[in-house]
């Protein structure tokens, strides 16, 4: 048996030896490495904060609305306009309560668009289940309850964010009167609203107030928010909702149902598909790294060829020599490796923030970056080392 | 009989044209000798030593080490030949540049499969037989000339085998370091070392008790 730390020994003397050469050949590994290990970093801090973003909205939600007949635009906004031709009803909902085994909850609102001084307000209708599905923490006051609702109230709770803070010039009071339209309301509580993260192309202020409020002035966007049973149940859920309201339609597609799940399912592949496409940038660039480190080592090989006949005479087999110059160029490139593992976190921790994605140091993506460099190492070494292994040893005695 | 070629031919292809480099050769060499292989350059010496040390195989005729023939031998078998059983000591001494002389002296053992706290043990007593002790711990061009083919010596040594191969082993020294060097072949053929010396070297031809002479590719007188 031979004594492996040997090779390895011998190994790092030669490329010791010809350190400039060693390390100038190492710089395509390590660009190739660095690239990888920052993209699989950045790829997982990516991947975890959708998870938790999916976490907290709630991936077992799901958002039933009508189908856009066209968008209006305005100055600031664009809404969609929807037909009333077939308004969700109360009977709709009962008969999705009654009949979606999937739907764990179900709750109907209505939206409506107002102004107040540039920022744009969203007022939401609605019933007492929207405060558990959509995850509503009270920060101050109260939320709508049942008696709201049945005595139609005119208060409303008002969603904390940076433009209600503007258009309210100010954390708002308790007790105060807002006026939304020509409607003007008592504010009862302030509340933070967990799930229904919703796109928006401006920052919009939300308040919520009884449906039947609303309801007063006509049921226009009237929608449905649910919630599955349970997360594998989300796309059962969702089916079940748009088969029954399809067929209380005479079979017309009219309401859309969407789970956030889905959409955010949506981002995560957009986000492999860019990893990917990077990625394999990246392989590119290690693969270029491998010629090089192919060239050093058949430098290296004619340079060494009286070595290899004085070893064949001294009673090296063809595999000693073979696996001499394979676990020389793997050194090599596991030592591009390291570098480029270090190289590439400390890529990621800068680049995480501006990206606003958690930095990571995850092994997988230690462990992708060592096996890439001992599989480029193994790539790049074996013709080589194998072309050491056939010299004719009378030939390399001779070699001067 | 520890060495017999009979009827061996050595034929190089060199291009269109055929150049035989031994023909006819029968040679037998018992466990103990002391032999010296002379000639003019061309005359086929490097070609047979290369033939005694398993180096190459002759083309034509049999080579038999240890009663077995060669051509027979697997790659393994050969390998082990070389490493055991024959010590090589080359006119360019031949150490490896990038490791010391106790490391140089120390290659056979590794691939012989020894440990190194063997491998060092076993080298540092192979360079206290050649008084290179003292020069353990440095680099082969720190050394004179006579130094390194003693270091030299000693790795072919090292490994206890039966059979010195020598190539020319003064060929790169003065006069009076090439005698220490010849000193040191002569007591390693008293110790039961069979010593068969390449040489140009008239003096090499008078120590040795046998003098193989070649000339174009034949015995002339053994």
């Amino acid at each position: 048996m031979r004594d492996f730390r040997e090779f390895v020994t011998i190994g790092f003397n030669n490329l010791r030896v010809y350190r400039l050469r060693s390390t100038l050949s190492l710089i395509g590994i390590i660009i190739g490495i660095t690239a990888v290990v920052t993209i699989a970093s950045i790829g997982e801090g990516s991947k975890s904060k959708i998870r938790k973003e999916l976490k907290k909205m709630g991936t077992e939600l799901i958002s039933i609305f009508p189908k856009p007949v066209y968008f209006e635009q305005s100055e600031n906004y664009s809404v969609s306009v929807t037909t009333d031709q077939f308004p969700l009803t109360k009977n709709d909902l009962l008969s999705i309560k009654k009949n979606a085994s999937s739907v764990g909850n179900i709750t109907e609102m209505i939206q409506k668009g107002h102004e107040l001084g540039k920022e744009c307000v969203v007022v939401w209708g609605i019933d007492v289940d929207f405060q558990d599905i959509a995850i509503v923490n009270v920060l101050q006051g109260r939320f709508i309850n049942r008696i709201d609702i049945d005595m139609r109230r005119n208060i409303c709770a008002i969603e904390m964010n940076r433009v209600a803070q503007k258009a309210l010039k100010g954390t708002p009071k308790i007790g105060d009167l807002v006026s939304f339209g020509n409607r003007s309301y008592r504010i009862v509580g302030l509340v933070k609203r967990e799930a229904f993260w919703i796109q928006r192309f401006t920052e919009m202020m939300d308040v919520y107030v009884p449906i039947s409020v609303l309801e007063e002035e006509g049921s226009e966007n009237k929608g449905y928010y649910a919630k599955a049973v349970s997360e594998d149940r989300l796309s059962n859920a969702t089916y079940e909702i748009e088969t029954i309201l399809q067929s209380r339609r005479l079979g017309k597609k009219i309401f859309k149902a969407q789970s956030y799940g889905e959409y955010l399912k949506m981002q995560n592949k957009i986000i492999r598909v860019v990893t990917l496409v990077v990625g394999g940038v990246a392989l590119l660039s290690l693969l270029v790294g491998s010629i090089g480190i192919m060239n050093v080592m058949l430098v290296s090989v004619g340079e060494r060829t009286r070595e290899i006949g004085i070893r064949i005479a001294l009673g090296a087999l063809r595999s000693d020599i073979l696996l001499q110059f394979l676990i020389e160029a793997i050194i090599l490139c596991i030592a591009g490796g390291i570098i480029g593992i270090i190289v590439g976190l400390i890529i990621a921790w800068i680049a995480a923030p501006l990206l606003q994605v958690p930095f990571i140091i995850s092994w997988i993506v230690v462990f992708i970056g060592v096996t890439f460099s001992v599989f480029v190492g193994i790539l790049s070494g074996l013709y080589p080392a194998f072309k050491a292994s056939k010299l004719d040893p009378i030939e390399a005695l001779r070699y001067e | 009989m520890l060495i017999s070629i009979s009827n061996g031919w050595k034929i190089y292809n060199k291009g269109p044209q055929e150049v035989t480099a031994l023909r006819e050769i029968d040679l037998k060499i018992k466990k103990g000798e002391y032999i010296a292989i002379t000639g003019p350059s061309g005359s086929g010496k490097s070609t047979l030593l290369h033939i005694l040390g398993c180096l190459d195989i002759p083309k034509k005729g049999e080579y038999r080490f240890d009663e077995k023939r060669v051509d027979g031998l697997s790659e393994r078998e050969i390998a082990g030949i070389r490493n055991k059983r024959i010590g090589f000591v080359f006119q360019f001494f031949n150490l490896l540049p990038r490791i010391n002389i106790l490391q140089n002296v120390g290659v056979p053992l590794f691939y012989a499969g020894e440990k190194k706290d063997k491998r060092e043990k076993w080298a540092y007593e192979a360079l206290k037989k050649v008084d290179m002790e003292h020069r353990a711990l440095h680099s082969p061009n720190e050394l004179s000339g006579g130094e390194k083919q003693r270091a030299a010596i000693a790795r072919a040594i090292v490994n206890d085998p039966d059979i010195i191969l020598a190539d020319e082993p003064t060929g790169n020294l003065d006069t009076k370091t090439g005698l220490n060097i010849l000193n040191l072949f002569g007591y390693l053929n008293e110790e039961g070392r069979t010593v068969i010396i390449v040489s140009h070297d008239l003096r090499i031809a008078k120590r040795a008790k046998r003098v193989i002479s070649l000339q174009d590719g034949m015995i002339e007188k053994q």
